[in-house]
This record gives structure tokens, C-alpha cells and sequence, in this order.
């Protein structure tokens, strides 16, 4: 991995949003607001990894 | 009474559109003649004169010298003067200009320069040749993808003027050489590759 | 039991949740094996002098994905060199298959051949997004089918990023679009303290440099619709145009059509243009037509990478639309025939115009013939690779 000090900064600002995403997931009583937190969860974790 | 007028305008529509084109079909174009030998006329027609080599298009000059050294062995700047960017006014009165056409939008930019001026070089050489002062020799070797919009300007004002047309055959797919031949009686010769110009090169220097 | 709503809102949110991991975890997988496959070249020991990295002219590259193997063949006498780029675009396989080809049949008596295979190695661990291209494509040899990637045209983000909005070009204050920030062919000649797509065109702008490589091919391909496929571009040196002049009539002569073009002064960060002018390598960089970069195509599958076959150009060219120069299907068996060829075709004018001058002729065996190549396929004379 090729890393410099703004990858880590990106890095931590997704794992806010995942956090943040997760939260609203369960705090949301739309099943849609559910249902489109999970798409982006698989982009999100992708990313924070890396691998996409 | 306006649907008879529909009818009616529909009827006469179909009649126009049936006695378009009356004729019985496409005349099949005649077969062109390739890789012929030159004239007698134009036997040494380059012969003890000066000889520049240019390019209106900034295509294919490099392929040209190489058909031209191939046949003759002369050398850049000893027998022969080179220039990508001549201009008629730089050329003295009898001597014989190769000018390679062809357009390429990598050259014009390498060269800085554009269609609008390349045509303008070209029409000034036209002149020149009509006017009696030069022999013009106009070449045209990249076949089908150096014409189009970009070099069709070029030749129509090159090709006027010319004494001889050197061309590849699958750069004439539309006649447009050919109709200068018929046209304008501007000697024509087609070749099926490159290097077929060859010993067409040789027979201007012998 | 029944469920409160509030119960029935964190169940539903788990079950997402789980199932999101799944897909992660499932495409993930997949991304990262794409990204860690080793594509295997056949390296014949007593052919293959040396096999040096980026990182040894490019010190930063060094245990990164783009610290890319340079193939040395030496001849038994000193001579001129020749360097072979393939790989810099990976979604132009023609260029990796074509310098392969080469590393596992050249034999070289007299100079150097250098040869890269994987160009932007980092290109090679993703694929453009939104393409829906395959991710591997298989060669059959005798020896069993070989896999390639195909790749991505830029650098992956992974190893550089944040990218501008505008890319300036470094050396010439040139601005174009943002992705051609990651685009080695954009990049040249480089900078050893750049963004990484810099420094990996550093690599190579200074291998030439510090081994003074007579002659630079660099291996594409293009959209059929894109005028400028079946090209040799020079750089604008006169030796160099006249290597590309004599190889273009001698191709002709042997009923493969191609022309060639001079390279713009105005277009910077190419090999045409950057290496001709920062080193004293003779520049060029070959075209071939290739129908998984069109924009017309339909499915991306590899049928359509390897045959060249698509019916949306079919119609197109039935229908006249667009100015589609060379008639597709363009096999890949051609597109690297025809690259190879192309190679030969220049070397030999090298030898014919300049071999009599100090360095002498560059004397390179092994070419297989342009018919051969059509007749036989590529996987013909792709060599064992040995554990």
C-alpha cells in the first residue's frame, strides 16, 4: 500500500461516516433509509480497506 | 373535401418520389488503370533542374523522400532542398517542386500551422506552376485516411495547378483525382502501394 | 412473540447490515484477488540477462505495487538498444501480449534489448470503473491456457490520490483533464518526488537516460473510431521520421497497411513526445485497433477482447456511421502480429539508414513473421512457464 498523512485523514473521515451511516440505520424508521445505509455500507467498508 | 385534397397530395407526392432517379441505375464507374509506366513526355522531366520536396498538409514528406532517395540516391541539401514549411516565393523560376499532399492534425500542429494556411501555400504554388514558372509535381500516398475534410481543401487548390498527379490509388476512392484528369486534363497516375512510385521517380530523373 | 416496531427496526437494520457485509465481503474477495494476481511471464534463464526494477531509477517506487521488472536480453557483442514499453495502458492488452511475446522468443546478438511488460503495474491492479470489463482473459498455448489481466488505464487511486480537478503538466504547465493525472502516458518524463504515476514514468525516462536505449517503442491501441489506430507516431527528430517513413513503406510493401504521424509539439507527457526531447532515444509509440476501448460496443465479455467481434460495430459500419477507419473485427492475434511486425519493420530501418555509424547494427532474432502470428495465434509462441 502506497499511504501518505491525507490517505490516513480519508481514511478516518469514512470510518466517521460508517459509524454514522450504522447509526442512522437503526435510529431511521424508513426501510428505504435502511435499505440504501446498507448499499452504502459495502462501498464504504470497500474503501476504508482499500480494496475499491 | 379535405380528405380528397389529402388524397390527392398524397398521389401526386408518390408520383414525385417514383420519377426521381429515372435513370435505369448507377453507371459502374471505369475501371482505373494502376501501376502504369510514364509517359515519354514526362521522361527526365526533373533533370538538371532545382528540386524542392515540401508538404502542403504536413503529412507523408518523409515517405515521399524515401521513394524519391530510393530511386535516385540523391542526398537532402546536396541535390535536393527539403522544407516542411516552403513557400512559392522561395522557389526560383524552373525549377520542379514535389509537393506532398495529405493532411495530418498531428503535423499541423507539430508545424504550427493550419488548414486555412496550408491551403494558401498550396494555391500559390498552383499558380506558379500555372503561370509556366515551375514544374509541380503533386503526390498523394496515405491513401484513404489523408482525405476528408481536413486535405480536400489543400488539393482542390493544389491539384488546379499541377503537372503531374502521383497518387495511391485507395486515396482516389471518390474520383476526385480522377476528375481533375477528365475535368482539367491534369496528368493522372494511380499506384496500388507506395512504392510503386518507384520507378516512376526514376524515370523523372533519368 | 410479537415484535414492537422499534424491535422490528433493529432487526431489519441487522439483517441489512449482515447482508452488506456479505456482499463487501464477497465482492471484496474478488477485488483483492484481482488486485494480488501475478500475471506469469516465461523467463528463459539462458536467454534473459538481468531483470532489473523501477526502483533502481526510481529509488521511491521500491516495495510498491508499480516497482515494475525491465527485462534485459544482451547480445554477446555491444551494439545499439532498443526498449519495448507494453503494459502502460492495461486495458489495451495488444501492448502486454506483444511485449510478452517478444521477452519469451528474441534471442539478441549484437545490442540490448530491454523489454517491459506491465508498464503501470498499479493499472493493473483495478479496472475502470462503470466499464463492466472482464477481469481476465485467457491465451491457449500448448502448454495450457495462460491468464492476463485486463486492466485499468490509470493509476489506481489506492496509490495516488487526492488527484486535482486540473492536471498541469509538470515540465510543460500543460492542462488537461483531471484522470490523465493518472495517466502514465501524461506523465512523462516524470519526477522522482512526483505523484506516483510520475515517478513510475521517472523509472523509465531514466532507465533510457543512464542506459543511453538507442530506440523507444511504446505499445497501444485505441477505439476503431479513434483516427489515429494502425499508426506508428515519431517524435519529430528527422532520424526518427525516417525510421518510421521506411517502416511504413516496407509494411506496405507487405500488405500491412499503416502510416505514421509526427508528433505534436503541443501535446506534452507523452513517449512520442517527452522521451524523444528529454532523452536521445529515438521515439515511438505504436497503434493498433481495439473494440473493448469503443464507445459503440455492447457487452464487454472476452469473446470481444480476444476476436475483436461486436455486432453494435457491425451495424455501424453496415449503416456508414462514424468514420470507422480499419474495418473491425480486429482480432487480438492481429493487433499483436501487426505490433510486432511493426518492431521488426523498425529495427530494420535503424540498421539500414544508421547501422554503418558507431554504434553498428542492432542484430535481434526471433521475430516471428506478421502471417505467422495470424496463422498460428499468439499462444503459439508463448513458452512453458516453469515452477
Amino acid at each position: 500500500m502506497f499511504y501518505t498523512i491525507l490517505t490516513v485523514i480519508y481514511i478516518l473521515m469514512l470510518v466517521v461516516i460508517t459509524v454514522m451511516v450504522v447509526w442512522h440505520m437503526f435510529e431511521t424508521e424508513s426501510f428505504t433509509d435502511k435499505l440504501i445505509g446498507a448499499l452504502m455500507l459495502v462501498f464504504l467498508i470497500l474503501r476504508i480497506f482499500l480494496i475499491k | 373535401m379535405k380528405k380528397l385534397w389529402l388524397l390527392l397530395g398524397v398521389i401526386v407526392l408518390s408520383f414525385a418520389l417514383v420519377s426521381c432517379g429515372g435513370d435505369d441505375g448507377p453507371t459502374p464507374p471505369d475501371e482505373k488503370k494502376v501501376d502504369l509506366e510514364l509517359a515519354e513526355t514526362f521522361i527526365s522531366l526533373a533533370k538538371d533542374k532545382e528540386i524542392y520536396l515540401t508538404t502542403v498538409g504536413q503529412a507523408d514528406i518523409d515517405i515521399v523522400q524515401n521513394i524519391l532517395e530510393t530511386a535516385t540516391e540523391l542526398i537532402e541539401d546536396e541535390d535536393f532542398v527539403r522544407d516542411h514549411m516552403l513557400t512559392a516565393n522561395e522557389v526560383n523560376n524552373g525549377s520542379i517542386v514535389f509537393m506532398v499532399t495529405g493532411t495530418s492534425g498531428k503535423g499541423l500542429g507539430a508545424a504550427s500551422t493550419d488548414v486555412g494556411a496550408e491551403t494558401n501555400r498550396a494555391k500559390a504554388f498552383a499558380d506558379k506552376a500555372k503561370a509556366g514558372d515551375i514544374t509541380l509535381i503533386v503526390l498523394h500516398v496515405g491513401g484513404e485516411a489523408r482525405r476528408g475534410s481536413m486535405s480536400d481543401p489543400v488539393l482542390n487548390a493544389a491539384c488546379p495547378g499541377a503537372d503531374l498527379m502521383l497518387v495511391v490509388e485507395d486515396g482516389d476512392k471518390d474520383n476526385l483525382f480522377t476528375n481533375f484528369n477528365k475535368n482539367e486534363g491534369i496528368p493522372l497516375y494511380l499506384f496500388s502501394k507506395a512504392t510503386k512510385m518507384v520507378p516512376a521517380f526514376a524515370k523523372l530523373f533519368e | 412473540m410479537q415484535l414492537s416496531k422499534k424491535q422490528k427496526g433493529i432487526l431489519y437494520s441487522s439483517c441489512f447490515i449482515i447482508l452488506a457485509l456479505i456482499l463487501t465481503f464477497w465482492s471484496g474477495k474478488n477485488f483483492y484477488d484481482f488486485a494480488h494476481y501475478e500475471t506469469e511471464f516465461a523467463i528463459r534463464e539462458d536467454v534473459v540477462t538481468r531483470i532489473e526494477k523501477f526502483s533502481k531509477y526510481s529509488p521511491r517506487l521500491k516495495g510498491t505495487v508499480g516497482d515494475s521488472d525491465i527485462y534485459v536480453i544482451e547480445g554477446a557483442e555491444p551494439g545499439p538498444s532498443v526498449l519495448i514499453i507494453g503494459g502502460t495502458h492495461p486495458n489495451e492488452p495488444a501492448g502486454q501480449l506483444s511485449s510478452t511475446l517478444l521477452l519469451e522468443n528474441l534471442t539478441v546478438e549484437r545490442g540490448t534489448v530491454f523489454i517491459i511488460t506491465e508498464a503501470n503495474r498499479s493499472a493493473y491492479t483495478h479496472s475502470h470503473p462503470q466499464e463492466a470489463s472482464i477481469q481476465y482473459f485467457g491465451i491457449e498455448t500448448p502448454y495450457g491456457v495462460r491468464t492476463f489481466k485486463f486492466g485499468s488505464r490509470a493509476t489506481n487511486t489506492n496509490q495516488q490520490w487526492p488527484n486535482p480537478d486540473v492536471y498541469v503538466h509538470r515540465t510543460s504547465g500543460q492542462k488537461l483533464s483531471s484522470v490523465d493525472t493518472r495517466n502514465l502516458n501524461r506523465s512523462y518524463p516524470g519526477s522522482e518526488n512526483g505523484t506516483y504515476t510520475e515517478r513510475v514514468a521517472y523509472a523509465i525516462t531514466e532507465c533510457i537516460r543512464q542506459n543511453n536505449i538507442t530506440i523507444t517503442i511504446d505499445l497501444h491501441e485505441a477505439s476503431p473510431e479513434y483516427q489515429t489506430i494502425n499508426t506508428i507516431v515519431s517524435h519529430n527528430r528527422k532520424e526518427a521520421l525516417k525510421i518510421a517513413a521506411q517502416t511504413t513503406l516496407m509494411m506496405e510493401l507487405n500488405d500491412v497497411n499503416i502510416r505514421y504521424e509526427e508528433s505534436p509539439q503541443n501535446l506534452h507527457g507523452l513517449t512520442h513526445r517527452e522521451l524523444g526531447d528529454y532523452t536521445d532515444t529515438l521515439a515511438f509509440l505504436l497503434e493498433t485497433s481495439n473494440a473493448s476501448q469503443g464507445k459503440i460496443r455492447g457487452a464487454f465479455t472476452e469473446e470481444l477482447v480476444l476476436n475483436g467481434s461486436d455486432k453494435f460495430y457491425d451495424k455501424a459500419l453496415e449503416k456508414g456511421i462514424g468514420k470507422i477507419l480499419y474495418a473491425p473485427p480486429v482480432s487480438l492475434d492481429e493487433r499483436v502480429a501487426r505490433h510486432v511486425y511493426t518492431i521488426y519493420e523498425i529495427i530494420q530501418a535503424y540498421n539500414k539508414y544508421y547501422g554503418t555509424e558507431q554504434l553498428g547494427e542492432l542484430k535481434v532474432n526471433g521475430f516471428p513473421g506478421y502471417q505467422d502470428v495470424l496463422t498460428n495465434g499468439i499462444g503459439h509462441y508463448l513458452k512453458e512457464i516453469k515452477k
